[in-house]
């Protein structure tokens, strides 16, 4: 038991740091650009002008040769058929497709400057030393690119996992879907290289003719005029930005490795509970072995250092056993982990180097600190148990002293919590406020288990004396099994939290996209023929969004158009908005714009600022008054909203079309999108199939939530069970005589059941505020400083009725075992075990 | 009110039978007092127990006349009772008190002589009255069990096993773990207190002195009962 919790504690530890670095390196990497010296990216801010090999050529000649091209596609790689004869049959051997990168390298090596690392980097002088020895890694490996015969480059770990999935082994196996083969693979270990395979770009488009230039790369400084030279020659749909103002990136990063380190921790203290528990499980059974120890003479410090050390290397030998089970487990878990985050953060998880021998004295570290912290108080405990023959209880004075620490605990918990959750802006400090308001939780609940069962007591009615001998056994029970309560409550708590949470979510994007959907079917279409136009004799009517990416205070902003039609105005869903009753009117005549939540909360913008934006269609800076802040969920992007008609259709790009019409002028329309070219079943979505497209992703998302929910509650019964486990030779003798009074077998398992329902209720009861406050913190302090977006409360009884249940019933699950076993010894076996 | 034949007990312990009982004949009657001495290990809590019917006696029969329940006009024979009717019976017809763990700790003297009587449902105020003034625990039944001594703590047990009206009371050592003044303080007691509730008892104890006190001595040695 003590083993398999350790094991537990170091597995998830570890295999959420393996993660946690890997993504932690995959994400640097991604800036870090393979290509050493990387200043500045060319990237097309229009989804339908693509950036194109002539844009490349153009510009080269103009006499940037500073500019290196990367091109991308997303394949699947297959292997040929070993039966078949036909070199065209191929199966597929990836289940998710792999990035293919090219790069330009003969321009890139034609650089002068290429060659000379160290010349580039005096200029980014006091970064030099640290990046040189990664830049020396990319020129070796860039140099292997350009020269010699095609090859190309991969993540060990990647290769093997290929190979893993080969159905037999082949010398050169791995092909196209065509079955030409791909070039021979080397092998290259540098985070840098993350998921994707790179190769040379001719390489690329012989294999791929249909991979698209994904973006130029400036390598090494611009100067002055020759940035400002390139900045006029980019034709309208390129963008120029700087190769380290990812800032929102890694804002995002950040936020997504605490929240794995939340885990983390959550799953390590959790861990801590069912340790102590296990360690009083195991110093329990030996009781009357160390008491014999005692009387032969061996000192109390003499056991007390020997368990100790026993802990010590238990825990040792259980964090290496960890740390392995824990890299495997990454392993295993990374395709659906990469998924998930892929969707949930956008980021992409590569192979991150992992060293065995660090992670195991960063594990074992820290399950030796923890272990040794969790056993000293049962530790603690036996001592006194040893040093005295009877238990004596608690002084009143003694209780009176530790009630005021519970209480003076609950005051300063709740106090810094209250400060940090008022002034804190970092993300790190509002997690340990939230953690601090958990706490504060914690010690109310103990500080109130005497009050509220004396309060349950009272309620129960005289016709039932053993229920009232119960409840008051609950109260003994409650304190000896505090840590358990404690645990209980805190999985409570969590759960309560991110189910509000997560339901709220659920409601207010329900609520949201019910709302914004108004038309009766959604078109997804980007580029030529211009839906509109179809459109135009079928009666229906079509509205398209038009969008632009602008500058907005150094950042990316999507500027939006929206229909100004009294249709739309009330699909609008505000999160605040002017009082003003001329809202749409000046909205429409171009005087004020709506933005989203993301933009006011991260440029700090209120209800009727004004700020300078330029025209969609002119590009002219004017002041726009904010006349409303709109809902725009689990987006990460800034948003500003402006009339439709500003909107210029050549300027701008257009993904998708709201249509509305009667059935029978829709079919006109899906005809004439079939005469097109256009896919009318792919493309035109009814609302309600979008609607379920959402919901569907959205609870996808969330089933890792449910799980990590239910895990909390399984291990915080757990350990109350292994509470149950050790009192149950404490309340031996107290069963016996109820039974001996004649109260069946039956009826006493239940009184046990009910004495333990009865603390997690009480537990419950008081986890139901904590929650709410929880899932309130979480939803206005996190989120809000996380993604700078927020969303109403909803607190819906039914839901929390429900955890109420769940929560009981996973309790009972677990502790019925131990409440069976000890029903069914007949009584005499308890009557002669007692005297 | 119970009649004891041919009882036999035996355990096998590492293929060795050990008979501990062997051919048990005793009458007790409403009202009668009954010690039972005997070596440690000889039996006498076997005994005990099978009179609880806590536990089956291999051959044999425990004829139950009982002269409260006059639904009951026909002997039944307690060894055969399932295990409802065994919890039954204790319930309504037996009182029970240990050496030690006699109380539940967490509930106060008062409310644990209630529990029996709030389990039968038969709660009588000046039946209880009279069981504390005769046990002389009057001033203690607002305190918690472990703020009572040793023999406080006794008669209290004693309190408790008789508060439900049993007619049988079976004592395994009551006063075993009382200094021999006190022993037989509450020895003189809880026999006094049967004989004013003629409630008939069975008690086993090590003290010839405690046994004095009862109507019949028996002596068990080698698994067969004597009176003495
Ligand atoms: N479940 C059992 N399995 C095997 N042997 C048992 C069992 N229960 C009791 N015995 C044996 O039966 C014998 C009688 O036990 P019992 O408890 O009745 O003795 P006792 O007369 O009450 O002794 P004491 O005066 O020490 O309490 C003992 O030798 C004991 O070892
Ligand atoms: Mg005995």
């Amino acid at each position: 038991m003590l083993m398999a919790s350790l094991i537990i504690a170091a597995a998830g530890l570890s295999a959420v740091l393996v993660i946690n670095s890997s993504a932690k390196q995959s994400y640097s990497s991604e800036q870090q650009f393979l290509v050493p010296n990387v200043t500045q990216t060319i990237t097309s801010n229009s989804s339908n002008l693509k950036l194109t090999k002539q844009d490349y050529s153009v510009l080269r000649v103009k006499g940037f040769s500073q500019l290196i091209a990367v091109a991308q596609t997303k394949q699947h790689i297959y292997t040929n058929n070993q039966a078949a004869t036909q070199a065209s049959e191929t199966t597929k051997v990836t289940q998710r497709r792999i990035d293919f990168t090219g790069i330009d390298t003969f321009s890139l090596l034609s650089l002068p400057d290429f060659l000379n690392p160290v010349a580039l980097s005096e200029q980014s002088n006091v970064a030099a030393k640290t990046i040189s020895s990664a830049s020396d890694d990319s020129n070796q490996l860039i140099r292997q690119l350009g020269f010699g015969e095609p090859i190309a480059i991969l993540h060990p770990q990647l290769l093997e996992q290929l190979l893993g999935q080969l159905p037999d082994q082949q010398l050169e196996p791995f092909t196209t879907e065509a079955g030409t083969p791909l070039p021979k693979f080397n092998t290259f270990e540098s985070a840098a290289l993350g998921n994707d395979i790179i190769m040379d770009i001719a390489d690329l488009y012989r294999l791929y003719p249909n991979a698209e230039l994904s973006m130029l790369l400036v390598v090494g400084e611009l100067s002055k005029a020759k940035q400002d030279r390139l900045q006029e020659s980019l034709p309208n749909h390129l963008q120029l930005t700087n190769a380290k103002g990812a800032e929102q990136d890694s804002e995002l990063t950040s936020s997504f490795h605490l929240n794995l380190m939340a885990m983390a921790l959550l799953m390590f203290v959790v861990c801590l509970f069912i340790v102590v528990n296990a360690v009083n499980l195991l110093l329990n059974s030996r009781l009357s072995w160390l008491k014999i120890c005692r009387q032969l003479g061996i000192s109390r410090l003499q056991l007390f250092v020997v368990q100790l050390l026993e802990i010590i290397l238990l825990t040792l030998l259980a964090s290496f056993i960890g740390v392995v089970l824990g890299i495997e487990l990454a392993k295993l878990a990374s395709p659906t982990v990469q998924a998930t985050l892929e969707n949930l953060y956008s980021v992409e998880v590569g192979f991150g180097k992992v060293s065995i021998i660090g992670l195991l004295i960063q594990v074992s570290g820290i399950s030796l600190v923890g272990s040794i912290c969790a056993t000293f108080i049962p530790l603690n405990k036996l001592n006194h148990q040893l040093a005295q023959t009877k238990d004596v209880p608690l002084s009143l004075v003694q209780q009176r002293f530790w009630k005021r620490i519970i209480w003076l605990s609950f005051v300063v918990f709740a106090a810094a919590a209250y400060i940090i959750l008022n002034h804190a802006q970092a993300l790190w400090l509002l997690l340990i406020a939230t953690a601090l308001v958990i706490l504060s939780g914690c010690s109310l609940l103990l500080a109130n288990y005497p009050g509220m069962l004396a309060l349950i007591q009272r309620f129960i009615p005289a016709r039932f004396p053993l229920l009232q001998v119960s409840s008051k056994q609950s109260l003994a029970l409650s304190g000896k099994t505090k840590i358990a309560c404690c645990a209980f409550f805190i999985a409570a708590t969590s759960n309560i939290g991110m189910n509000l949470m997560v339901d709220s979510f659920r409601g207010a994007t329900v609520g949201w996209l019910e709302q914004r959907l108004v038309a009766d079917y959604y078109i997804y279409h980007n580029g030529e023929p211009n839906l509109s136009d179809l459109a135009k004799d079928t009666g229906v009517n079509v509205k398209q969004r038009l969008e632009n990416t602008i500058p907005f205070q150094g950042k990316q902003v999507q500027q939006f158009s929206y229909p100004t039609g009294e249709l739309y105005q009330q699909a609008m869903a505000f999160y605040d908005k002017s009082k003003d009753e001329n809202l749409w009117s000046e909205f429409a005549l171009g005087k004020g714009v709506l933005v989203n939540q993301q933009f006011a909360f991260g440029f700090d913008y209120k209800i009727n600022d004004v700020v300078e934006l330029p025209h969609p269609a002119t590009g002219e800076i004017s002041s726009y008054k904010i006349l409303g802040i709109i809902y725009d969920f689990g987006s990460p992007y800034k948003q500003v909203l402006m009339p439709l008609e500003m909107f210029d259709l050549s300027k701008s790009t257009c993904c998708m079309y709201a249509v509305q019409g009667a059935e029978s002028n829709i079919d006109l329309l899906r005809e004439k999108m079939l005469t097109a070219g256009l896919d009318p079943e792919g493309k035109l979505l009814k609302t309600e199939e979008l609607l379920a497209i959402s919901m569907q992703a959205f609870d996808d998302t969330f089933i890792i939530t449910d799980g990590l929910n239910v895990v909390t509650l399984l291990v915080a019964a757990l350990s109350l069970a292994c509470a149950i486990i050790v009192l149950m030779n404490d309340v031996r003798p107290q069963n016996m005589l109820i039974r001996s009074m004649g109260v069946s077998a039956l009826k006493t398992q239940l009184l046990a059941l009910f004495q333990y329902l009865l603390l997690c209720f009480v537990a419950l009861i008081f986890a139901t505020p904590f929650g709410i406050l929880l899932s309130w913190v979480l939803i206005n302090d996190i989120n809000y400083q996380a993604f700078s977006w927020t969303y109403p409360l909803i607190i819906s009884p039914m839901k929390i009725l429900q955890i109420y249940a769940t929560s009981l019933l996973v309790v009972t699950v677990v502790i019925i075992i131990p409440i069976i076993r000890a029903g069914r010894r007949p009584l005499i076996e308890d009557i002669r075990w007692v005297n | 009110m119970l009649a004891l034949k041919n009882l036999q007990k035996s355990y096998t312990d590492a293929g060795e039978k050990h008979t501990i009982l062997n051919n048990i004949n005793l009458t007790i009657n409403a009202g009668d007092s009954i010690s039972i001495q005997g070596a440690s290990g000889s039996g006498k809590s076997t005994l005990l127990h099978l009179l609880a019917a806590l536990d089956k006696p291999d051959s044999g029969e425990i004829l139950l006349n009982s002269s409260l329940d006059e639904t009951q006009t026909e002997n039944q024979d307690i060894t055969q009772f399932t295990e409802r009717q065994a919890d039954q019976y204790r319930q309504f017809q037996v009182g029970l008190i240990f050496q030690k763990f006699n109380l539940i700790d967490c509930i106060t003297v008062m409310e644990n002589i209630m529990l029996p009587a709030k389990i039968t449902g038969k709660v009588e105020h000046e039946y209880i009255q009279e069981l504390l003034n005769a046990l002389g625990i009057k001033s203690h039944i607002n305190k918690l069990p472990n703020q009572l001594s040793g023999g406080e703590q006794q008669r209290v047990a004693i309190a408790r096993g008789l508060s439900h009206q049993p007619p049988l009371l079976l004592a395994d050592e009551p006063t075993g773990n009382l200094d021999s003044k006190n022993s037989d303080l509450v020895s003189q007691l809880l026999v006094d207190t049967c004989k004013q509730l003629n409630t008939a008892l069975v008690m086993v104890t090590h003290s010839r002195k405690v046994a004095m006190l009862t109507q019949q001595q028996w002596y068990l040695d080698d698994g067969s009962l004597t009176r003495i």
